[in-house]
């Protein structure tokens, strides 16, 4: 069947089609693709899904491939559709703070294009070399400076999609301000690619700030709470505040017993100067003794290693949580869960964003067997306290056993007919989603 | 007395039931519009459970269900077009928690938008989305309409500022969601769904901290064009004001009668900005923007020293429309937004647009976000100067999409431009949207007959635009 399809997947103008080896480059989790093909028009991206809709084929968008550990493994893979050769700045007026990106383009070449004109998109993705704006978007990743910048969505000011029935929609526009229709967008971002393929995104973006700064220091123990009393009364909001623990794969930057800090601070050279001084005196307050200073693009390179957080894995031995924490004290948690991972004979690793509440939490194994054997009781544990804790990645036998998006949302009926309406044979990425959509 | 109201009464107890024709007259109206039909009833539910209750009755009996803010929307959204049921939040009307240090509140739909931030001004705190209708609008309303307001320019619009739902769907059943909770962002699509997708019943929102310092500086320009040169500028140095609006010499005349806030009335343009944050941050932005304004043609470039200066100078730009008053028995407002380097463009052909026309236009509008607000006046009594509206208002928009914008950047299609949308949208942009409402609502009982165009003439806008009153 597969290969009656790649015949008429072929017959598309555009488009380019791979299988064997070169398929099999693409991974899923532990799993080869078999076929992949490779738009390199919006046209022959619709014209590949209808025909795969024709040929019943399930589909697997794939944008840099650093994030195809989430969700459940996929039911099928029949083929993979990479955004590879959508790539590039559509349209970019920097005068207008818009710009109109390809979904293949990376975080990095696009960073690097709005950085000659002194401006950026604030996405923060680990990986930024090989992570792609669709694949953001649809991973609906956020990062360290949500606070301040919000999420990917709320930068998003238009979205233009592929469907599962071949056709193409476009919501939102090239303007900041628009309530022209209804925001689709936002079904689209964090959807997994599960209701379309992203294929171009436009978005507002910003000034550099002409000040870029990171405080850092290692964190006595016990020294927090009196900080984050502190920290709220800080006159310039940080940019991120972020509290990590172990991570010695990924961070270099010394730790006491309760971790170390990292605070980033943009602004005028002034604000950040009066800033840094406060900031000093209310480390110094709540007992932490010393504080380093990286400016401009060494602050950006710790907010980068701070970034790779997201995907830092172990070899097949790692598995990594997000956790919104609604109530409480986000490091007291951290601090549970690291007990009980050692409990189970587990390495723990995890960073909190102070501003946004959000756990990052990482367990590792000894090896693949111990990791798969001890894991479901630490699980467990954690979902006593945060039910909608979700895993970023995991071995696959781990993502087909555990509650790999949390507890299931009360609308989950209500999204299961929209993913009916807009994918009825159930084509794009089967089986990923939340409630295995 | 009709079924349906005998049940709502049997339900939620007489007291939440207006059903009388003179009781619900004030139900079938908004900024824009009065509907041809009235309701069959108004209700004033307590709590979520009675809009589930409600909504429950109206789908046994096919009634159409209308959730109501304040009625001060201006594109038709609230009006009932079809009769049914309306259900006003009047009563649902609480700051249910605030959370100071994640800087959230959960709050009831029937909240006035100004309501909040002086509820939480005593933390610091303030919600940053402020329509001009903000003392009288409520945060449900917002959310039907994803209004915005000057101060969107930094902070965003509603929707970048609500983080989760409490909702009713069309089965009564209720549900939340939450944009940061595992699964489709349904508080993403809900938010400036105008009421068609399902009943909001509770709203999260963000909240911010106060700035250190407020400042607000008002240039003066001898024409529109320096002025929207200016905005062009300050925006494309990569330079953020928190507000960025701007008015000319028609609607600067009436404002200064009305308000007396000390706007020069022989001014052909001014610029209101405000630069808020730390102390170093204001310094440093207010120097940048100065600079800017005075080469692209400011002839002054004034502090409002006082903070009673700087309040009578917003009070003055949230009060433009209603000033217009003054100068005619009607206006109506036109809402387009323009990628800000067309700014000019966009202005001269608005000019040319109601020249044309015999019009008078007065401008009062978002510059920063290149949201435009032409007032075009007219008497609605004349029915030629009223088809001259009609005419020049859908050129305007024309215009606007050709210079890369769009037909509404904050007030909503409503009925107004739903006749409009495929100017913007192919036929199979709109066939996925229409696809995501049949998702929620394949009855079409939540407000029929709004946002997507119905097939129907446009004849039916115009007598619609008739009826206008002088309400903004």
């Amino acid at each position: 069947m597969l290969t009656d399809a790649l015949g008429a997947l072929r017959e598309i103008a555009d488009l380019e089609v791979l299988d064997g080896d070169r398929a099999g480059a693409y991974r899923i989790g532990e799993q080869r693709a078999r076929a992949a093909i490779r738009p390199r028009t919006h046209e022959a991206a619709a014209a590949a899904l209808r025909a795969g809709a024709a040929a019943g084929l399930a589909v697997v968008p794939y944008g840099g491939g650093t994030a195809q550990a989430l969700g459940h493994p996929p039911n099928r893979i029949d083929v993979v559709l990479s955004l590879e050769h959508l790539r590039g700045i559509h349209a970019y007026d920097p005068r207008d703070l818009t710009l109109s990106v390809e979904a293949g383009t990376t975080l990095a070449e696009l960073s690097e294009a709005l950085a000659r004109s002194g401006q950026h998109l604030p996405v923060d993705a680990p990986l930024p070399a090989r992570s792609t704006i669709g694949g953001l978007l649809a991973t609906g990743h956020s990062g360290w400076r949500t606070a301040l910048y919000s999420r990917p969505r709320d930068l998003l000011i238009g979205l233009h999609v592929a469907l599962a029935d071949g056709s193409r929609s476009f919501s939102g526009g090239m303007v900041v301000k628009n309530v022209t229709g209804y925001d689709l967008g936002k079904l689209h971002a964090g959807a997994l690619g599960t209701l379309g393929i992203i294929l171009r995104a436009n978005f507002k973006v910003f000034p550099l700030a002409p000040a870029r700064r990171c405080v850092c220091a290692p964190l006595p123990e016990g020294t927090l709470p009196a900080f984050l009393s502190r920290l709220d009364a800080l006159v310039l909001r940080p940019s991120a505040a972020v509290v990590s623990c172990g991570w010695s794969d990924v961070l270099a930057e010394e730790q006491g017993d309760g971790g170390r800090i990292a605070i980033a601070l943009e602004g005028a050279l002034g604000e950040i100067d009066r800033a840094t001084r406060e900031l000093r005196s209310a480390l110094g307050a709540a007992g932490i003794p010393s504080a380093t200073v990286a400016d401009g693009p060494r602050a950006d390179a710790a907010l980068a290693r701070l970034n790779d957080l997201w995907r830092a894995e172990i070899g097949g031995r790692s598995a990594a949580y997000r956790v919104r924490i609604d109530d409480g004290e986000p490091s007291e948690l951290a601090a549970r869960l690291e007990a009980l991972a050692h409990r189970e004979g587990l390495a723990s690793d995890w960073a909190v964003d102070l501003l946004e509440g959000t756990l990052l939490a990482r367990c590792t194994g000894a090896s693949s067997h111990a990791l798969r054997s001890a894991l479901p009781a630490w699980d467990a544990a954690l979902r006593e306290v945060a039910t909608d804790a979700r895993i970023l990645h995991a071995p696959e036998a781990l993502r087909r056993e555990l509650p790999v998006w949390g507890g299931e949302p009360s609308a989950l009926a209500r999204m299961r007919e929209i993913k009916r309406a807009y994918d009825p044979a159930g084509a794009l990425n089967p089986g990923r989603y939340v409630g295995k959509i | 007395m009709r079924e349906i109201v005998a049940a709502l009464i049997d339900a939620l107890g007489p007291d939440a039931v207006r059903h009388q024709p003179e009781d619900v007259r004030v139900y079938a109206y908004d900024g824009y519009r009065s509907g041809d039909a009235l309701p069959a009833a108004a209700i004033l539910p307590n709590d979520t459970k009675d809009v589930a209750r409600a909504i429950g009755i109206c789908r046994e009996h096919g009634e159409p269900i209308v959730a109501r803010g304040s009625g001060t929307g201006l594109c038709g959204a609230a009006v009932p077009q079809h009769g049914g049921v309306v259900i006003s939040f009047a009563r649902m009307n609480r700051v249910l928690a605030i959370d100071t240090r994640r800087r959230r509140a959960r709050v009831q739909p029937g909240l006035l938008n100004a309501r909040l931030s002086e509820q939480t001004k005593a933390l610091g705190l303030f919600y940053a989305p402020d329509p001009s209708s903000q003392k009288i609008s409520s945060i449900g309303g917002n959310v039907g309409t994803n209004a915005g307001g000057p101060h969107c320019l930094s902070y965003g619009v509603t929707t970048n500022n609500v983080l989760g739902l409490e909702f009713v769907t069309n089965e009564g059943e209720v549900l939340r969601c939450h944009q940061d909770a595992p699964g489709y962002d349904l508080t993403g699509v809900i938010v400036g769904s105008e009421g068609t997708l399902a009943v909001v019943t509770e709203i999260e929102v963000k909240l911010r901290r106060l700035p250190e310092e407020t400042r607000v500086f008002l240039a003066v320009y001898d024409s529109v064009e320096a002025a929207s040169e200016s905005v062009s500028e300050i925006i494309g140095h990569g330079l953020l004001p928190t507000a960025l609006e701007m008015m000319d010499r028609v609607m600067i005349r009436a404002v200064e009668e009305a308000f007396h806030a000390g706007y020069p009335q022989d001014a052909a343009a001014v610029l209101l900005v405000e630069v808020a944050g730390s102390r170093e941050g204001t310094d440093d932005a207010e120097r940048a923007i100065a600079r800017i304004a005075k080469d692209a043609g400011a002839l002054t470039w004034r502090a409002a020293r006082t903070q009673a200066e700087r309040d009578a100078l917003w009070a003055a730009r949230k009060g433009a429309a209603g000033a217009i008053g003054r100068l005619a028995p009607n206006y109506y407002i036109q809402d387009a937004t323009v990628p800000r380097t067309r700014l000019p463009e966009a202005l001269r052909a608005v000019e040319a647009i109601a020249a044309e026309h015999g019009l008078i236009v007065a401008n009062v509008f978002h510059a920063g976000d290149g949201n435009l607000h032409p007032l075009l006046l007219f008497d609605r009594r004349d029915p030629r100067s009223v088809e001259a509206v009609v005419r020049a208002g859908t050129e305007i928009l024309k215009q606007c999409i050709g210079l890369g914008g769009t037909i509404s950047g904050e007030h909503g299609i409503g009925y107004e431009k739903r006749e409009a949308l495929p100017l913007v949208f192919s036929a199979s942009d709109l066939a996925a949207m229409v696809k995501l409402r049949d998702t929620f609502d394949p009855r079409q009982l939540f407000n029929p007959g709004k946002i997507f165009p119905s097939g129907a003439s446009c004849h039916e806008v115009q007598p619609s635009l008739a009826r206008t009153g002088g309400t903004p």
